[in-house]
């Protein structure tokens, strides 16, 4: 049977927010309904498979933390090591937290440069944000492996609006398109995994969308390293950010559906030098162009 | 998955893998010819090892695909490199492939890495297509006949598989047509020998899924 058949298909958040309204449920039940449908395979299963996912996410966070040398490109690496060693030290700014949760995006990041294994949520360039964030809620909120599961699903929900009406992809929308879907979907992960409503989920989906509109994708010598490993540490903040927004009551004025709309145009006139090509911006400046050339086939055109 | 990128890593992985499926055994030689993101950022993101690793079978998730130059090398696996513009339609982050068997048979698709890892190959030996690989597919290469695809559709009927999509295209009237099928289980041995023995059908190929969710 298919979702339109059993109605579990939606497109928009306003018709996702139906349907947690008519079935009394949040976010992440649909999205496990929705999706073992689609699948055949039964919500257990699921949700098993997502635990294995978070621990495999927790696997590179622990492994990031533990790097010491550089990668291959000189361009990342030891950094999430120096951020949890500032967690620890005697009074971190804004608390231990604040260093640790930045410690952890950097981490998995710096794991991916180095050829760990990940999980791209949604991509390999956005993969520190929704672990950064469930860790910081494993250690501070008491968040189980089940309950990141089912966060997990909150997040996949809204990813499931964001790759219907718009793209996951950096090289056809940009940074936004990356890092801003995983704040996004992070943010709500976040709401309900902290007992708020699916319409203040997808408010504080909004938020963070909303405020990572326009960013580009100008990677230093085609590396996922930088700006990507600090980036995806301070995301994962903006995640929690627009969380707390949502959860004390404040209402993102333009609705998810319309935060997703602007991506989407914002992604398409944004120009392709700006769009993990590293033909502008970071890439080209003195900096960036002492990295050496990220191209396969140095300078030759094959016209067939 | 393992490598930098999930459209440029894991999603080239996969079109290595698609190629290798679809010409059916380990190919011997592989020209590789990649596309706007592909070509500008391919090597900080790994996309050369990621495709050679699909071509040799590995999953994205297989640590292998690190070293997956000099693997592919030992398998005896010629891959060459070059950059290509396969023009305004095509998705940022795409490839074309040839690959060639140790018979000297060849295919050439063209695969597009659309984001999160997920791919589309959208075209076989010229011919349009829009396969994601995450179903059991079967690609038919056969004579443009009246009835063919009846004929396909009713083995499919007895075997008591659902079909999700499928794509028939063609050169030109009564010339070669190639017809893509992805289905919610792989078609019975017998089912693909019936297939097989259709006097119009050329050659054919059934894919299991890519690799598992995500």
């Amino acid at each position: 049977m298919s979702n339109i058949e059993t109605g579990l298909d939606y497109s928009k958040a306003t018709e996702l927010l139906k349907l947690c309204e008519q079935r009394a449920c949040s976010v992440s039940e649909i999205a496990l309904q929705r999706e073992s449908q689609e699948q055949g395979v039964e919500p257990d299963v699921l949700l098993a498979k997502m635990r294995d996912y978070y621990c495999t996410m927790r696997e590179s966070v622990t492994e990031g933390l533990a790097i010491e040398k550089h990668s291959d490109s000189g361009l990342s690496g030891g950094d999430a090591r120096r951020l949890i060693a500032y967690a620890s030290s005697e009074n971190p700014l804004f608390g231990q937290r604040f260093a640790r949760t930045i410690a952890y995006g950097f981490a998995v990041m710096e794991c991916n440069a180095q050829f760990g294994r990940i999980v791209a949520t949604p991509t390999a360039g956005s993969a520190g944000i929704v672990p950064a964030c469930l860790l910081s809620l494993e250690e501070d909120e008491g968040l189980t492996e089940d309950q990141a599961a089912r966060a997990l699903f909150s997040a996949a929900g809204i990813g499931v609006l964001i790759g219907k009406n718009a793209s996951f992809s950096g090289a056809r929308g940009g940074c936004q398109a990356e890092v801003g879907s995983a704040s996004c979907m992070a943010a709500a992960a976040i709401v309900e995994a902290k007992g708020g409503t699916p319409e203040q989920a997808c408010n504080a989906a909004a938020f963070a969308l909303m405020n990572t509109l326009g960013l580009v994708c100008d990677p230093i010598g085609g590396y996922v390293e930088v700006p990507c490993v600090s980036r995806n540490g301070m995301f994962a903040l903006h995640s929690f950010e627009a969380a707390v927004m949502a959860l004390a009551g404040v209402r993102c004025v333009v609705p998810l559906d319309d935060v997703i709309l602007a991506m989407r145009d914002i992604g398409r006139r944004m120009p392709r030098a700006l769009k993990e090509t590293s033909e502008a911006g970071l890439a080209k400046t003195p900096t960036g162009l002492k990295y050496t050339t990220g191209k396969i086939v140095p300078e030759s055109r094959d016209p067939t | 998955m393992v490598g930098p990128s999930s459209s440029h890593t894991a999603g080239a992985a996969r079109i290595g893998l698609a190629a290798r499926a679809i010409l059916g055994l380990q190919p011997v030689r592989v020209k590789v010819q990649l596309h706007g993101s592909f070509a500008a950022t391919g090597k900080g993101h790994a996309t050369d090892r990621a495709l050679a690793a699909g071509l040799l079978g590995f999953a994205p998730d297989d640590d292998r695909l690190k070293d997956s130059l000099r693997l592919a090398e030992d398998a005896g696996i010629a891959i060459s490199f070059s950059e290509t513009d396969l023009g305004e339609d095509c998705h940022p982050n795409a490839a074309r492939l040839t690959v060639e068997s140790s018979e000297g048979k060849s295919h050439r698709i063209i695969g597009w890495s659309v984001g999160g890892g997920s791919i589309l190959v959208r075209e076989i030996d010229g011919f349009d297509t829009r396969l994601a690989g995450e179903l059991a597919t079967l690609v038919l290469w056969h004579k443009d006949l009246t009835g063919y695809l009846a004929k396909v559709t009713t083995l499919y009927d007895c075997a008591g598989v659902n079909i999700a999509t499928i794509r028939l295209s063609r050169t030109a009237r009564g010339n070669t047509a190639l017809t893509t099928i992805e289905a919610d289980a792989p078609l019975p041995e017998a089912a693909l020998s019936l297939i097989g023995g259709l006097v119009a059908t050329r050659d054919l190929r059934a894919i299991p899924p890519l690799d598992s969710w995500i």
